[in-house]
């Protein structure tokens, strides 16, 4: 069961935190991020249904490129956030990193995870339609069409992002 | 407090303007090319080097001076810093970004890509240094002006 609250003994300045970072941060990061955390299954592939039924997916605007979402706690008890950081995605894990220690920290407190090469033309081409254009029934079955279609991939993402956290603690 | 000076790719006016705050260039005339391209990181960083928050010292106060590249995506990196001030209990007050992008000029802009962007450096670098001595005296007054803890 995935917890869903966050900084439960208040922000620590010392836990690492994994952050899944796509285009939009409501698709391909998110998705990765649902399979880590077990609120999509790892075993199947979902219907389209418990797809567009997941809370944030394709419910980011344009606007909100940038903000850190926080989407539940691992088993290990690490906070996992999706980041929808547009065009940034090569800055934001090294703005963050050089952040952490400006401010005294460990800039290896933040681990991220590119998800954006999963995101294939169907699910980008709906996320378009649907957050740029505004053709949202469209647009959000395409996107979900989309990841289901390569629903293996992100099996296989999170898959490794779980081996690497247990690799170093 | 740290103090974030931030243009489009992190080598001319962010960088000009924290040494000038640091008086690792001069406070109170023009420099000569000569000592703009002695500068630290003056028309170094490349893209490879955006996002990257790199400190260039400590000014007489105490406070950490730094420069860094953000292209055209401050609106969505100043959204992260938010938020990760409040993930990791950072105090946001504690680090103040300043744009010093608002006073250059297109002899920077055009040299700049060219040197950076392009790597054409023979070409661009002059035309930067050219472009940078023109805008100095602007870079100068936000360097003073933040320096002395004033608004911007």
């Amino acid at each position: 069961m995935v917890k869903r609250r966050e900084n439960r003994r208040g922000p620590s300045r010392s836990q690492k935190r994994l952050f899944f970072q796509g285009y939009g941060g409501d698709h391909s990061s998110l998705i990765a991020a649902a399979i880590y955390l077990g609120l999509l299954p790892g075993d199947r592939v979902p219907s389209q249904a418990e797809i567009l039924s997941l809370r944030h997916f394709d419910g980011l605007s344009n606007d909100e490129l940038g903000r850190v979402l926080f989407l539940g706690t691992d088993e290990r008890g690490i906070d996992v956030y999706v980041i929808g950081s547009g065009p940034a995605r090569d800055m934001v894990p090294r703005a963050v990193r050089s952040f952490l220690g400006l401010n005294g920290l460990e800039p290896g407190l933040a681990e991220f995870v590119d998800c954006l090469p999963l995101a294939g033309l169907l699910t980008r081409a709906g996320g378009f339609l649907s957050r740029r254009l505004g053709l949202i029934w469209i647009g959000r079955n395409l996107a979900a069409y989309g990841i289901r279609r390569n629903y293996r991939r992100f099996v296989g993402l999170a898959q490794s992002v779980r081996d690497r956290v247990r690799g170093k603690p | 407090m740290n103090i974030v000076y931030h243009c489009y790719g992190g080598a001319h006016s962010s960088v000009v303007t924290a040494c000038i705050h640091l008086g690792l260039l001069p406070q109170d005339r023009k420099p000569s090319a000569e000592e703009l391209l002695a500068a630290p990181l003056f028309d170094r960083p490349r893209s490879e080097d955006h996002g990257e928050i790199q400190l260039l010292g400590r000014d007489s106060r105490g406070n950490n001076v730094a420069v860094m590249g953000r292209r055209h995506a401050w609106p969505i990196l100043r959204r992260v810093f938010a938020d990760i001030c409040r993930i990791y209990g950072i105090e946001p007050g504690a680090t103040r970004f300043v744009d010093a992008s608002g006073r250059i000029n297109n002899l920077m802009r055009v040299g700049g890509f060219l040197s950076r962007t392009l790597g054409v450096v023979t070409l661009g670098r002059p035309m930067v240094v050219a472009g940078t001595l023109r805008a100095y005296e602007g870079l100068r007054e936000l360097a003073l002006a933040v320096k002395d803890g004033q608004e911007t």
